[in-house]
């Protein structure tokens, strides 16, 4: 069931309706009843991993609390972090076992080609269940939230764990919750609140266009000439690779925005995962910007307990690498997003090395501010897209077609009219809507004091561009498959 | 919710309905006014359905579009010809054009039918949005926007949806005169690919079931062509199918040597379905029209280019003139 399937809405508005009608007490049941059913829509069995997921961090995390909160906690800090290691263990060899078995059994079978010997991989022939790398990591930060007593009283209530997991809205692709962030609104009574339900809805609408107007529809272009890039010139697939930028982006933060949407219909509100990224001004700035609750997980679960930056300087940057690396490979089992992670890895450590050096430039080129910031994202912008080559290339091989192409920009440009129309139109009206953003803040609070008929012609107009321009066809997310 | 935000609850909804109709309404008379002329582009339907009833309509995609020359072939045969072929459609889409036309009671002489490997084994559900202004016309529209969508009877109550996708197309053939005329429908294609540099088979992998040879002809495009066949029968047209020459396949995506089986399945096939049906079927590829073999009659590997169109057309009016007068 997609976000942007009529199916989804009309199960939401089943599903908010009875919500609302339901006494406080019941509709956490509604609720994981209809997120379990949501979740089954794609794989009825595969809600057996979430639920051996889910009962192994539920039981370490009661294990933590109870030892946590009995007499001369430090002694049993051994004991503790046996219990953190199997939750992380077992919830990791899950992963592996799903995600990247074949990965890691494939490229074992190349380096033993590689020293004459053949290996046959063992096939398990097991579908990626959907979102398991989003629910993994949530699982495992609150059993790491409940050991470092970050989240000192674990939850005891079984339902309310499970509902946790399997909280419909952010199931699938995130936002990564927290259990400080989540559960307690879980437990909140919530009202019906009209200006609540509509700022929600609005949201929804604006991820909605976000998907179909721009994402899907770049994402027809960036289709035809990836698939095959040995038949497209380097200024078309330069091109593509813009394109690919906006779709990734698009497609991931409409799945966000419809995801905070429809949960603050229903008085739960989820971390903002995506704060204008395109106008960061540095790599650094970037992942403060993009996938904010992965790059905080990885952050805080990853980047601090290496070390972080409380050492020499090689000892942030190989932190910093290994970070990325990890994180890259978190999206996919592929040496391509290996590439990805390590080159913004690499981005992230010389933009750090080199910080003092680039301001004494611009202070000595004297240049006004907002332009020098403007040159920054421009390079930045095209940092990214760089990086982006690997991640969507079917092949590593491709990707270094695709860039060897794109530096010498031979050959012709190819570009379908109608498809290129819809997307400059969405793109545009993105860029302006995030452009007024940066200075007016939120758009939906910026909205809220004009005039009504302003206001109306805005949701319309959005509306309309989603009836008339966006790609209709429901297509998948491409962070469903991570 | 109090008895003012139900109020402006319900203005908006009314508003959100106002505009839907006015936006649709406002796109409908634009389209209608569209020069029938066009030979290319989504809204080339428009031309379709308003042509004069001709001795020989022509449906296929991009390959037909640019390699069936009706004037070659009126020329040749004497028979009115127009050539309503789309890019990337196949026979779903030409099902859709025919309703409409039948619809408006324009009952032509015959009907060549253009059905392609792909037709078959993985019809082409999606892009049927141009044929979307018509769904009033006819039951067969929204059936065939139903098996792409199972939620379209419910959009379709959106009149601006109708024109969902078409909204640039018509916009500028309004405001842009339109240069790109062809009042037969034919459109040479002129992209020159390099046919050296083309990889050996395409990286899609086999068909989506993962087999290199499809295991059975899918239910649709059965039912489909029965429906198209039938429905022209009632109406008078004789039907005539026909497979058209490449220069390699490329439209599957198969290994070398997976290609040859898989065509001749399909043209068993067609030919058995032609028989059971008692129409004609024209195996009109370069196995058996070896003047149609040579690279420089393709701009790239399945389709025509002009010289290869005009080779081609003068084979298919012969063929044509024979299968549609039996």
């Amino acid at each position: 069931m997609l976000f942007n399937s009529m199916e989804f809405w009309a199960f939401f508005a089943v599903v908010a309706g009875l919500y609302f009608l339901l006494p406080h007490r019941l509709r956490w049941v509604l609720l994981l009843v209809a997120s379990a059913g949501f979740y089954m829509r794609w794989n009825a069995l595969y809600i057996v991993v979430i639920m051996v997921s889910g009962l192994i961090d539920y039981v370490c995390g009661l294990v933590l609390g109870d030892s946590l909160a009995a007499p001369h906690p430090e002694r049993r800090a051994g004991q503790r972090l046996r219990v953190l290691a199997v939750s992380l263990t077992l919830n990791l060899a899950i992963l592996f076992v799903f995600k990247y078995w074949d990965f890691f059994h494939d490229s074992v079978s190349v380096l033993a080609a590689l020293g004459g010997l053949v290996y046959r991989r063992p096939d398990l022939e097991l579908l990626l269940p959907v979102g398991i790398s989003f629910y993994t990591f949530q699982s495992m930060a609150y059993t790491i939230d409940v050991y470092r007593g970050d989240f000192p009283k674990p939850e005891r209530h079984v339902g309310m764990f499970a509902l946790y997991l399997l909280y419909f809205p952010q199931l699938v692709a995130g936002p990564i919750e927290r259990a400080a962030n989540l559960l307690h609104q879980l437990r909140m009574p919530q009202t019906f609140d009209y200006a609540r339900i509509v700022s929600g809805l609005q949201l929804a609408l604006w991820g909605l266009f976000k998907k179909t107007v721009v994402a899907d529809r770049v994402g027809l272009y960036v289709d035809m000439t990836y698939v095959e890039p040995d038949q497209h010139s380097g200024i078309t697939l330069l091109l593509a690779t813009y394109a690919f930028a906006f779709q990734i982006y698009c497609d991931f933060s409409g799945y966000s925005d419809i995801a905070i949407g429809v949960s603050r219909v229903l008085g739960i509100e989820l971390m903002k995962n995506f704060d204008r990224p395109y106008f960061s001004t540095s790599i650094r700035d970037f992942w403060r910007r993009w996938h904010i609750s992965l790059s905080t997980w990885l952050r805080d679960y990853l980047y601090v307990p290496l070390g972080g930056n409380r050492g020499s300087e090689l000892f942030t940057y190989r932190n910093l690498m290994i970070t990325m690396l990890l994180g890259g490979l978190w999206h996919g089992a592929s040496w391509n997003f290996v590439i990805w992670g390590g080159l913004q890895g690499l981005m992230l450590s010389v933009s750090r090395a080199t910080l003092d050096q680039r301001t004494e430039l611009w202070n000595r080129l004297g240049v006004l501010a907002f332009v020098r910031d403007g040159i920054r994202m421009v390079i930045c912008f095209h940092l990214v897209c760089l990086s982006w080559v690997f991640f969507r290339a079917a092949t590593l091989g491709d990707a270094l077609e695709i860039l060897q192409r794109i530096a010498t920009m031979s050959g012709p440009l190819f570009v379908d009219a109608v498809t290129f129309a819809h997307g400059a139109v969405g793109v545009a009206v993105l860029l302006c809507a995030e452009a007024l953003q940066s200075q007016v803040g939120s758009l939906r609070q910026w909205l809220e004091p004009q005039p009504w008929p302003v206001r109306w012609a805005v949701w319309y107009a959005l509306g309309a561009m989603i009836v008339l321009m966006g790609v209709q066809t429901g297509s998948q997310f491409i962070y469903f498959q991570f | 919710m109090g008895q003012r935000e139900l109020l402006l609850l319900l203005m908006f909804l009314l508003g959100a309905i106002a505009l839907d109709q006015g936006v649709g309404q406002t796109l409908q008379a634009l389209h209608h006014r569209l020069d029938g002329r066009i030979a290319n582009g989504d809204v080339k339907v428009q031309a379709v359905a308003t042509l004069p009833e001709v001795d020989l309509l022509v449906f296929g995609d991009s390959r037909i579009r640019g390699g069936v020359d009706p004037e070659v072939v009126q020329a040749q045969t004497g028979m009115a010809t127009y050539n309503a072929a789309f890019d990337g459609r196949g026979t779903l889409f030409a099902r859709g054009l025919q309703a409409i036309r039948l619809a408006r009671g324009r009952k032509d002489r015959c009907y060549a039918l253009s059905v392609e490997v792909i037709d078959l084994y993985e019809p082409r559900l999606l892009r049927q949005t141009p044929l979307l202004p018509y769904l009033s016309e006819s039951p067969v529209i929204l059936e065939l926007a139903g098996a792409a969508d199972p939620w379209a009877p419910v959009k379709a109550w959106s009149l601006s949806w109708r024109y969902n996708s078409l909204l640039p197309e018509i916009v500028r053939r309004t405001l842009i005169p339109t240069r790109d005329l062809a009042p037969s429908g034919f459109r040479p294609n002129h992209v020159k690919w390099d046919l050296r540099r083309l990889p050996p088979h395409s990286p899609l992998g086999a068909f989506t079931d993962g087999s290199s040879v499809p295991q059975r002809v899918d239910p649709l495009a059965e039912h489909t062509l029965t429906e198209f066949v039938r429905d022209a029968r009632e109406a008078g047209v004789r039907v005539v199918l026909f497979t058209s020459p490449m220069h390699r396949n490329q439209q599957l995506p198969l290994q070398p040597g997976e290609l040859e089986p898989v065509r001749k399945l399909a043209r068993d096939w067609l030919s058995e379905f032609a028989r059971q049906e008692g129409i004609p079927y024209l195996a009109l590829d370069e196995e058996n029209l070896p003047d149609l073999r040579g690279p420089e009659l393709y701009t790239d590997q399945m389709h025509l280019n002009a010289q290869g169109a005009a080779r081609f057309s003068e084979r298919f009016a012969d063929a044509a003139l024979a299968a549609c007068a039996r």
